[in-house]
Order: structure tokens, then C-alpha cells, then sequence
């Protein structure tokens, strides 16, 4: 439906006395409190900061916060922290700005790499009723995307994509039997791992084009404008997750519709993803038949064969 | 206040079905080659050797910790001529190989934990020794390297 026509129908509806405000179906509805709810969010730079906010803004009563970074100069332009901030690791502040918003909030911060200290990192997805996880690189998400299925956790996947113009959310609950996140990141065209990447990936940022004054290759980084829209979309899934586990799961099935798991956020028109500027799109992720996680064969592998394997002859 | 941590060296429940999923692929495509073992730190690798032009090379191929979100590491207990390129250290008497470009921008260079498996590194062994042999004849490693390589 075009623009003009959306615009008629309004006012024949308006004209026929139909009630427009959008409060209508919502005012009924049960108040969910979520003081209970334990959520990791995993990656405290900017994105997961934001998400971290939004989280705590709806009500979640306890916060995990894990990275391994510090607060650098040029994070300042679109991370929740400032300039008193700089040098100290990311989770402790954002940690600290949460602390200050929200009295009532439990935050607990862990700084350490999540692929050297994998144990750490498993304590915490343990420890949590859902995760949230906004790290830039690819490697930690198929970590975490295993531990899930360890674990029976469910997370929300964020990533930020194009120098900003389109994010992406992919919801990962093993419970529900989900696609793990190998399979979303296949249909939703994530190119892999780099071992010793570069802090601005590729898929991450979008290239400048060389100038005459420099032939250095630039990236162009998203801008808080696309962050916090994705991460309010990811915190919004999970607070929806969290909502259904406590016996209101219309939120949930609204965005599920079509058994969907992920979904696309454009912020421009993105001929790649067939998406008009300002538009979320249901994306439907299948598991694929050889999946070494989800794959239909996979419940068949039992620990018990790692042990014979070794003891093959 | 600061999470606890723990150290429990002991091998994810998930690493070891997706060890067994992919025992599969390394005994369909290396038949009889290769014998899992707990290697030296606790952790699975694949012993045995790739043919070659003819002769068997022993390589080991290892799981990392944090495996599928880092690819495995290929080492060879053979004796390489001083001066190899594309070696990246030594490891008691195994030299740790490249055999994946550490930086690499092009999708089709890099680790894809749905798709690769331990037979893909050992594939990339034999690959690796094929060059190593023209390195030898020709003094070129007949690959070019990834850092020359501007695959954006």
C-alpha cells in the first residue's frame, strides 16, 4: 500500500468514526514486571551499552555486563559513557552508568576476552535467563551460539551493518527449537571469521571512497542515530522473551509471526535486502539439514561418541 | 561488584558432538589416515598424515578452546628447511603452519564454522605442503600471501 493510499484509508476510517488511537488493544493489557529477570549482555561498546540502557529503562533487574575493552577517545562520539570514563574497561562503566540511573538495578561487569576465557564466558550464559549480545566480531557469536545449545539459553544476536545503514536482530532459543545463529548468519549472508581481524571489519563498516588527498582506505562507522533504534530493537525482543516466560506472550508472537527469527532493520533503501528507508523486515531462517548445531541429525550425536572416537582404532 | 571466574579445563559438551560431527567428513575423506587423540593441553586433535606427491606428511590438526570461533591449528612434526615462509612458530619439535590468511577481507578466505571443517584444514595441509614442495624447487611460494593480496 503507497503512501496516498494509506492516507485515504485513514480518513475513511476517521470520516466512518473509527477509533485511531493507538493506545486501543494495548490498555487491557497485563503490566509485566521484569524485577526478576537476569539478562547478559554481551559486548558493553556502544550498541550493547544502549541496549544495556534499555533494558534497564523497561524494568530487567539484573545486568550482566561483559567486553574486553577499554573506553577509547574515539569511542566518546556514540557510547553512553564520556570523557571521565576513558581508559577504564567498558562493562565498569557502562556499569557505573546504569548504577546511577537505575538504584534498584543488580549490575554485575566481568572484563576479559570471551574467546580466550570460554569457562567465563559459559559461567555467564549459565548464570542468565537470556543474552544479549552486541560484539562486533563473528567468532564470540558461533562461540556463544554453541554454549546456547550447551546450555538450553536463548540470546539475541545485534550487529550493526554498512557504516550503519542496516542492523539485523536474530533471536537463538534452542528451547523453541530456533535456527542456531550459523544458520541465520548463512541466509543472512555473514561472511565468516576472520582469525586476527581488523577492529573494523568490512561487514562491519562500509569503505570510504580514496580522495586525492589520501589513499589510506577509511571506514565509515554507524552513528548513534542507527545504534540506538538497533539496539532498542534487540533489548525489545528480548523484554519480549522475557514477557512470554512470564506467561504474556502476545509481544513475542507479534514479532514472531510466521515463525520468523531474525530480523532487518534498514535505515536507508537497501537494494541488497529489497528494503524501502525506515522499514523492519520478518526475515524466515531455515536450518540447514547438515547443521553441526540445529541440523536435524544432530540430536543423534551423543557425548558418549566423542569418548569411543578417541578410542577408534 | 565483579563476576567470579572459574578455570575447568575440560572439553564443552557441544565442542565434543560437533568433534564426532565432523569425524565424518575426516574419515570419508581421509580414510584410515587419521586417529583423534587428547593432545597435549587436553584438547582434541587429529593425528595422522596427508599424502603428497607421493609420500605421507604428518600433520596434527588441533581444536582450540574456543572452537568453532576459531579455526583449528595445523602442525607437522616434519622437519622444514630453514627459512619457510608461511611458518608461524615452532612448538616442541611441530612447526605451527599458516594455512589460513589471518586478515583476510575476502568472505571466500575465511573461517566458516557451518561449512569448514577438520578435514578442511587437512586439505589446506596438503595444499600447503604442495607449495612448500615448488618453494623448495623454485625458491616461490607459488601462493601469493594474503597481506599482498587486495581482495576487497
Amino acid at each position: 500500500m503507497n503512501r496516498r493510499s494509506e492516507s485515504d484509508n485513514s480518513r475513511v476510517m476517521v470520516a466512518k468514526g473509527v477509533d485511531l488511537d493507538p493506545r486501543r488493544g494495548f490498555a487491557a493489557e497485563p503490566v509485566v514486571q521484569l524485577g526478576n529477570a537476569h539478562v547478559a549482555v554481551l559486548g558493553a561498546g556502544s550498541a550493547g551499552a544502549a541496549a544495556a540502557w534499555c533494558l534497564a529503562s523497561r524494568g530487567v533487574g539484573q545486568i550482566d555486563l561483559a567486553d574486553r575493552d577499554v573506553l577509547a577517545p574515539e569511542n566518546l562520539r556514540r557510547h553512553v559513557c564520556g570523557r571521565a570514563d576513558l581508559g577504564r574497561s567498558k562493562p565498569f562503566a557502562v556499569a557505573e552508568f546504569l548504577e546511577d540511573r537505575f538504584p534498584a538495578l543488580m549490575v554485575h561487569y566481568a572484563e576479559f576476552c570471551f574467546l580466550e576465557q570460554s569457562e567465563t564466558l559459559r559461567d555467564l550464559l549459565a548464570g542468565a535467563e537470556i543474552a544479549l549480545v552486541a560484539v562486533d566480531n563473528e567468532g564470540p557469536k558461533h562461540l556463544i551460539d554453541g554454549m546456547l545449545r550447551e546450555l538450553q539459553r536463548a540470546a539475541v544476536f545485534l550487529g550493526i551493518y554498512g557504516g550503519g545503514w542496516g542492523a539485523e536482530a536474530i533471536l537463538v532459543d534452542p528451547a523453541q527449537r530456533t535456527p542456531c545463529y550459523g544458520c541465520a548468519a548463512l541466509r543472512l549472508g555473514r561472511t565468516g571469521i576472520v582469525p586476527d581481524g581488523p577492529a573494523s571489519s568490512p561487514s562491519y563498516a562500509l569503505p570510504s571512497p580514496k580522495t586525492p588527498e589520501s589513499s589510506e582506505l577509511a571506514w565509515r562507522q554507524a552513528d548513534l542515530g542507527s545504534i540506538l533504534p538497533a539496539a532498542a530493537l534487540a533489548a525489545r525482543i528480548a523484554t519480549a522473551w522475557l514477557e512470554a516466560r512470564r506467561g504474556f506472550d502476545r509481544p513475542l508472537c507479534e514479532l514472531q509471526a510466521r515463525s520468523v527469527t531474525a530480523w532487518r532493520l534498514a535505515f536507508r533503501q537497501i537494494p541488497a535486502w529489497n528494503l524501502e528507508p525506515w522499514t523492519l523486515d520478518f526475515v524466515p531462517i531455515a536450518r540447514h539439514n547438515d547443521c553441526p548445531l540445529c541440523g536435524p541429525g544432530c540430536d543423534r550425536i551423543t557425548p558418549d561418541e566423542f569418548e569411543s572416537l578417541l578410542n577408534h582404532p | 561488584m565483579l563476576l567470579p571466574s572459574q578455570t575447568r579445563p575440560v572439553i564443552r559438551r557441544e565442542l565434543a558432538r560437533r568433534v564426532v560431527w565432523e569425524s565424518v567428513a575426516v574419515f570419508a575423506k581421509y580414510p584410515g589416515r587419521f586417529q583423534l587423540e587428547l593432545d597435549q593441553n587436553t584438547w582434541p586433535a587429529w593425528h595422522g598424515a596427508v599424502p603428497v606427491e607421493g609420500r605421507d606428511v604428518p600433520v596434527i590438526v588441533t581444536y582450540p578452546p574456543a572452537y568453532p570461533a576459531q579455526p583449528p591449528t595445523l602442525e607437522t612434526t616434519t622437519a622444514l628447511a630453514p627459512g619457510c615462509p608461511h611458518v608461524l612458530g615452532h612448538n616442541g619439535d611441530r612447526t605451527i603452519l599458516c594455512w589460513i590468511s589471518p586478515r583476510a577481507r575476502s568472505p571466500r578466505r575465511r573461517w566458516q564454522p557451518q561449512r569448514h571443517t577438520a578435514a578442511t584444514v587437512m586439505r589446506a595441509a596438503q595444499r600447503w605442503f604442495l607449495a612448500f614442495l615448488v618453494w623448495q624447487a623454485l625458491g616461490e611460494w607459488p601462493v601469493p600471501d594474503a597481506w599482498d593480496v587486495e581482495d576487497v
